[in-house]
């Protein structure tokens, strides 16, 4: 089928859910009220790590209006996470300080959080561990019982070629210890969940979830009752970024309590709880050496990464997989020896963030590069254009790259950003590069997304889904691309996507999927709803279904559009007859990628997005402060399906990213956070922003995406610590290897200038 | 081995309970306060006070508002002929815009500007800002440098004191449980004299300062005649360094006497590490502020 069509992709769309979210109607977890509802409070650990010994609830019990007290004693179920190590409520033991030691159910909030105050533990403190370095040796304290070393046996290894033998042939090396902190998510909307049971022993469970049926899965699993009798829903959803890809303790809790109270049970957390209790990015310690040879090329890469899990084991454990890809496959190298090895400490415990390992892993390859192209005596933007990847080959690990703009991305910064213009003061300018997953991310056995699509008798799409919304705009996306297949206007199309009951199967947000995977899903769906009609337009306009034009809500003849019918006349027609049809289209898509073996070889993602950023920053002498005066991201994104939404997902990157890269940490004292609030805990605001950012789109119309399109979603995050960092070493000739570049830390490495 | 029985940590989403109080004057809110012995706190805009109770770091048994008493609030409005008077009640917003004190004294307003966040500076009261008595209120250092005088309602009566005599340590005051904060009054700047605040914060908005310092210089005939150096969040209390006065002073304020004083100031600074800077850290900042601030007015 050819013709006209709407011309919907590429332009610039307001997101469909944009009205309800600026006028304050979007109905948020915190919105949600259900009849006979208690409110639940959970007391969290005193000590990094103890035993427990006794808990005594019976003041808590007596307050009034608490219906239901739980510990961990008191609860039968099994535990949550990749290792299995993560009870719901603890008990024996706690390791780290946001342990869940008891809940309770109440009738207010008010006496929820009265009696979890009035309940008494006995502890045993325990020696405590801190630092993964410290938790590796020989007599640190046993986080895990079973668990020797504190070392978790989920670890990484890649190797290709031979990497000793390249790196002391090399002309030049270099090598380096990169370290990353704790940082967090920080989501506009803190944790929430809301559980109900009906009577037939069926689970309700109200979750902001980022993996609706793997939840389903976790909760039958954890709760032992069949998946079939839990149904979660979503409401909208206020920010996740990687922080809802587990199932946690608070969402079993909430669920327990219900059950044992015979009422819903909604629990939220206050924003001080949300910084404490919610997952983390992972910190790491990364040894990296690279070496080229003379004409500058690269030889041989070896990394070595520690990585902190905190207490227990999240989904974040694969963080590996995404991370190691990065540091094998920006740039061509061939021998590359890799190794990730993640420990158990006292600290929270770390999952997902957007970018999954990338930006810690990119912070270290990227300065490398500069400084070894330093060392090489070659422009470092030269020596990044003579080692980039190429389009169509395939990397050691096996990844097979289609469609690849490294080397327009590169151009485009060193074009803008303008790397000789004289400098004032110490001013610097820095670039870095990244690669990362965009056709799908196959870390689970399924990467597939199924789209229901629904044409009804007024013309109105419905789009049924389990493909979730997080605030991307991936909604917007599938709505445009639903409405291009079949000429309708977007607006005609609705997205339900918040229940299990409703929505084919997703696998869930992550890994820059959703427009990718559940585009392709709808780009099928609303295909089949066209073979569905084609047949009946062509009758009715006595032509034949090759010479059909979906088209402004009807369908037409290419070439003569005075032969036209409205759309929805012709699904009335099929539903107002004798043996009547539905207009029902399905699409599942499962993009062509691997699960990786066990050597960690495999492509898998069915296509690769490329990246390059640059800036140019000022630093203060006197304080080490760091002002970003322009800011360059040139993104190779397949095709711009929306660019309005593409430039929110680029530009909330960059502040994001500047907040990983100049201010934010997570400050832990003895496992315990320091800055829990938004003043301490400093995300940059709109007036540290660049006064000057500028975005390129090079669009490479990549065969496997829908529209052409790659995904996009976590890709702006990634190179902005590297970038930072290099126009950092450039503006003060000190590298600093740490993050964040506090002022202090600057300061410092101006001091310690020779 | 005795064990102990402990509490675990439970964060807070609601207030804790309190009793709200809405006096009828001042001498009213005097008694409720004594009343209550030290378990009532006074409510202005409550930005710093709500904060604290949903923190945990306050729990009041009563909140005494004091918003609608008229000898506390009212306009910026002259004092005499060489002072201005500024009602404990006036927002950090109304500082800001007051056209008065823009022209007069445009310290005060730069300084508001620099605070919160203009929600947050709706609300927020000067005198909020002064009783909290944080080591960072971003308000007392620029007022004290001006000379401010406080007036104390107390059981016994008014009294007028110099600012500088107000703050007795971190979140404590001379008001004691019973006392109130009234009118701020400053006065005007002599002829040759100006001033400056300059807050060094990490962010560019809605920061804490790590160090700042407020001066008020006055030249006559080419010649430091008298200098008032006050610093911000590097003491228990604003810190006034005559170390650093004295070392202006006298002098013609080059490059060089600058430098001079803003090395006594770091000096005298007296800092401590905590989440959002080191105490080495402080001082070299300390050192920046007044250097900034100085080169501002005597340039
Ligand atoms: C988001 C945010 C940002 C902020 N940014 C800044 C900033 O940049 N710089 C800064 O200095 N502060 C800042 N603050 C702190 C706060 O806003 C200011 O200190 C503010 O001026 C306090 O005034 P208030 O009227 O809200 O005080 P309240 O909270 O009402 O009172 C503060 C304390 O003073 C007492 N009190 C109030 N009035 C009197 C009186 N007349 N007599 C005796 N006692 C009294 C109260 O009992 C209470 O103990 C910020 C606060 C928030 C929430």
């Amino acid at each position: 089928m050819s013709g006209k069509t709407q011309g919907l992709i590429g332009s610039r769309v307001p997101k469909i859910d944009a009205w309800e979210k600026v006028t304050g109607t979007a109905r948020y977890g915190h919105d949600i009220t259900l009849p006979g509802m208690l409110h639940a409070r959970i007391l969290r650990s005193a000590h990094p790590h103890a035993r427990l010994l006794a808990i005594d609830t019976r003041a808590a019990r007596r307050v009034p209006g608490v219906k239901v007290v739980l510990t961990g004693d008191g609860v039968t179920c099994a535990n949550l996470g990749l290792m299995q190590d993560h009870p719901p409520l603890k008990s024996g033991k706690v390791r780290s300080i946001r342990d869940e030691i008891a809940a309770v159910a109440a009738t207010s909030e008010e006496a929820a959080e009265e009696a979890c105050r009035l309940i008494k533990v006995q502890y045993e403190p325990l020696p405590a561990v801190f630092d993964p370095l410290e938790a590796m040796k020989r007599g640190a304290p046993r986080i895990h019982d079973k668990v020797k070393g504190n070392l978790l046996s989920f670890n990484y290894r890649f190797s290709s070629g031979d990497v000793d033998s390249a790196l002391s042939r090399s002309a030049h090396v270099v090598e380096g210890t990169y370290t990353t902190r704790f940082v967090t998510h920080a989501c506009m909307e803190p944790c929430f969940a809301l559980a109900s049971w009906d009577p037939q022993g069926r689970l309700l469970l109200h979750s902001t979830t980022q993996i609706p049926y793997l939840l389903q899965g976790h909760m039958a699993k954890v709760l032992g009752i069949p998946g079939s009798a839990i149904r979660i829903k979503q409401p909208v959803i206020g920010g996740a970024f990687g922080s809802k890809l587990d199932t946690y303790p608070y969402e079993v809790i909430t669920a327990l309590l219900a059950r044992e109270a015979g009422r819903p049970v909604r629990l939220l957390y206050s924003r001080e709880e949300e910084f404490v209790c919610s997952p983390t990015r992972q910190p790491m310690i990364i040894k990296m050496a690279t070496g080229c040879d003379a004409d500058g090329k690269l030889t041989a890469r070896r990394c070595e990464v520690i990585l902190d899990n905190g207490a227990y084991t999240s989904w974040g454990i694969t963080t590996p997989h995404i991370m190691l890809l990065g540091i094998t496959s920006l740039y061509r190298v061939e021998n590359v020896l890799l190794t990730a090895q993640s420990v158990y400490t006292n600290n929270p415990t770390s999952g997902a963030f957007r970018g999954y390992g990338n930006p810690q892993g990119t912070f270290a390859n990227e300065q490398q590069m500069e400084a070894l192209a330093h060392k090489a005596g070659i422009d470092p933007v030269e020596f990044r254009l003579l080692n980039c990847n190429q389009p169509h080959s395939v990397t050691p690990q096996k990844f097979r790259i289609t469609t690849c703009a490294l080397r327009e991305c590169i151009e485009t910064c060193r074009d803008s950003i303008d790397f000789k213009a004289p400098k004032e003061g110490l001013e610097g300018v820095g670039m870095a590069s990244m690669f990362h997953v965009a056709g799908g991310g196959r870390v689970y056995k399924s990467d597939g997304c199924g789209v229901i699509a629904k044409l009804d008798d007024f013309a109105r799409l419905t789009l049924m889904t389990g493909a979730t919304e997080i605030g991307t705009g991936s909604d917007t996306a599938m709505a445009m691309i639903a409405a291009e297949e079949l000429g309708l206007p977007v607006e005609n199309v609705s997205v339900i996507n918040n229940d299990t009951d409703v929505g084919p199967w997703d696998v869930g947000i992550h890994a820059s999927r959703t427009t990718f995977i559940a585009g392709n899903a709808t780009i099928l769906a609303a295909r089949d709803i066209k073979a569905q009609l084609a047949p009946h337009a062509a009758e009715k306009l006595g032509c034949t279904e090759e010479e059909l034009e979906w088209f402004g809500g009807a369908i037409r003849v290419t070439g003569d559009h005075d032969r036209s019918i409205p759309i929805d006349k012709v699904v009335r027609s099929l539903h107002f007859r004798e043996q009547g049809k539905m207009v029902v289209g399905k699409g599942f898509y499962d993009p062509p990628n691997e699960f990786q073996a066990r050597d960690m070889t495999g492509n898998v993602s069915s296509t690769y997005a490329f990246a390059t950023h640059a800036c140019r920053v000022r630093v203060d002498p006197e304080t080490g402060r760091i002002t970003v005066l322009k800011f360059v991201a040139a993104h190779d994104v397949g095709r711009v399906i929306n660019p309005l939404g593409l430039d929110g997902q680029i530009e909330g990157a960059i502040a994001q990213g500047l907040g990983m890269a100049l201010t934010e940490q997570v400050r832990l004292d003895q496992g315990r956070m320091q800055n829990t609030s938004f003043l301490d805990y400093k995300l940059l605001m709109a007036r540290d922003m660049p006064r000057d950012i500028e975005l390129h789109y090079i669009e490479t119309n990549d065969p496997e995406g829908p529209y052409g399109a790659k995904g996009v979603s976590e890709a702006g995050i990634i190179p902005i610590p590297a970038a930072i960092a290099n126009a950092v070493a450039d503006a003060i000739r000190v590298r600093i290897h740490d993050l964040p570049l506090t002022p202090e830390r600057v300061l410092e490495a101006i001091k310690s200038k020779p | 081995m005795r064990r102990r029985w402990e509490r675990g940590k439970v964060f807070r989403s609601v207030l804790p309970h309190f009793e709200y109080v809405r006096p009828r004057s001042v001498k009213d809110a005097i008694r409720i306060l004594a009343r209550y012995r030290g378990e009532a706190a006074l409510l202005a805009g409550g930005t710093d006070l709500v904060v604290r109770m949903k923190m945990d770091r306050a729990a009041p048994r009563a909140i005494v508002d004091i918003k609608r008493l008229a000898p506390l609030g009212g306009p910026v409005k002259p004092s005499g002929r060489s002072a201005i008077a500024i009602p404990p009640l006036t927002t950090l917003a109304e500082i800001a815009s007051s056209a008065l004190l823009k022209r007069r004294l445009p310290v005060l307003p730069a300084t508001a500007l620099l605070m919160a966040s203009p929600q947050v500076r709706n609300r927020a009261t000067v005198g909020g800002n002064l009783a909290n008595a944080a080591p960072s209120a971003d308000m007392a250092p620029p007022l004290m440098a001006l000379g401010a005088r406080v007036r104390i309602h107390t059981r016994g009566g008014v009294k007028t004191i110099p600012l500088e005599q107000f703050f007795t340590g971190p979140g404590e005051t001379v008001l004691g449980v019973t006392g109130i904060l009234g009118t701020i009054t400053v006065p005007l700047l002599p002829r040759g004299a100006r001033a400056s605040y300059q807050a060094y914060t990490v962010r560019e908005a809605m920061d804490l300062s790590i160090a700042s310092a407020a001066v008020r210089v006055q030249k006559k005939a080419g010649k430091v005649v008298s200098a008032c150096i006050v610093l911000g969040a590097v003491a228990p209390t604003p810190l006034r360094v005559p170390e650093a006065e004295e070392a202006l002073t006298g002098t013609r304020g080059t490059a060089g006497d600058i430098d001079a004083a803003a090395e006594a100031a770091s000096r005298a600074s007296m800092p401590i590490t905590d989440v959002r800077a080191t105490e080495g850290y402080r001082r070299d900042i300390v050192r920046v502020v007044v250097r900034r601030a100085l080169s501002e007015v005597l340039s």
